[in-house]
């Protein structure tokens, strides 16, 4: 089959129970198997990249907070205090 | 039923789950399946605070307090304008309960100024309009003041039309 220059050709080597049930699926949707790999690498990275991009927010707002001041961290909230310290 | 999100997150909730290790956990479990809305308000509040810890600090902890603004990064989260709609609602909210029910903060013999508490409860009212008018339940660290609001605007809901009540979770509930 030729490969379009938006595509890669690539082999991978997966479960022999996978790939069974990657072609279960085919045929009953009727689809090359291509179709269903490649909608569930582009599924599971989906999902991969958005828990990373959790975990890194996450991570980036807890060094946001975590090493300010008791009066630094109310300033940051909206707070300031008044009158000679 | 536990709350399950899309939620607006206001400036102390934000913050709060962001420093506590059990926060953190719920913030992540939260974000990997839904986006962290914030208010522009609350974007606000938190660099002018950053900027004025900045101007009061020592060369020595300007740094620290730099690098941890510049951790502030809401790339991946979702900042809400306040645009018209809001506006109008704040404004209403703000006619209901024009005095904050909270006192000014107080710490270490030093106290908010009447005219800062103030300030600060239009930019609650603006949180808790933007929360009602874009039918995001509010996550907050606040209670008696969106109570408050919430009780207000149930209590006259044809000054709010078509826009149902304010929903509120408090942030330590959430992670229990």
């Amino acid at each position: 089959m030729a490969v379009s220059a938006a595509k890669r050709r690539t082999t991978v080597t997966l479960p022999a129970a996978t790939l069974r049930s990657a072609k279960r699926l085919a045929n009953r949707r009727k689809v090359h198997l291509n179709v269903i790999m490649n909608e569930a690498i582009e599924d599971g990275l989906r999902q991969k990249l958005a828990v990373e991009r959790a975990e890194d927010f996450v991570e980036r707002m807890g060094r946001a907070f975590s090493g300010l001041t008791e009066e630094e961290f109310l300033m940051v909230n909206g707070i300031y205090l008044a009158g000679k310290k | 039923m536990s709350p399950d999100g899309p939620f607006l997150f206001d400036t102390s909730a934000e913050s709060w789950l962001s420093r506590e290790p059990d926060g953190r956990q719920w913030l992540l479990h939260y974000s990997r399946r839904h986006l962290v809305y914030v208010s522009a308000v609350t974007v606000m509040e938190r660099l002018t605070g950053f900027g004025s810890a900045l101007a009061q600090a020592t060369p020595e902890r300007a740094g620290w307090i730099r690098s941890m603004r510049d951790s502030y990064d809401l790339t991946p989260a979702r900042v809400l304008p306040v645009h018209y709609a809001t506006a109008w609602a704040a404004a209403e909210l703000i006619c209901l309960v024009p005095v904050p029910p909270s006192p000014p903060v107080s710490a270490h013999r030093r106290a908010e100024t009447k005219s800062s508490r103030m300030a600060r409860w239009k930019f609650d009212v603006l949180i808790a309009a933007t929360s009602l008018v874009q039918g995001l339940p509010l996550v907050h660290n606040n209670p008696r003041d969106f109570e408050a609001l919430r009780e207000s605007a149930a209590a006259h809901p044809r000054r709010f039309p078509g826009l149902g009540s304010i929903r509120l979770f408090r942030c330590t509930d959430l992670i229990r």
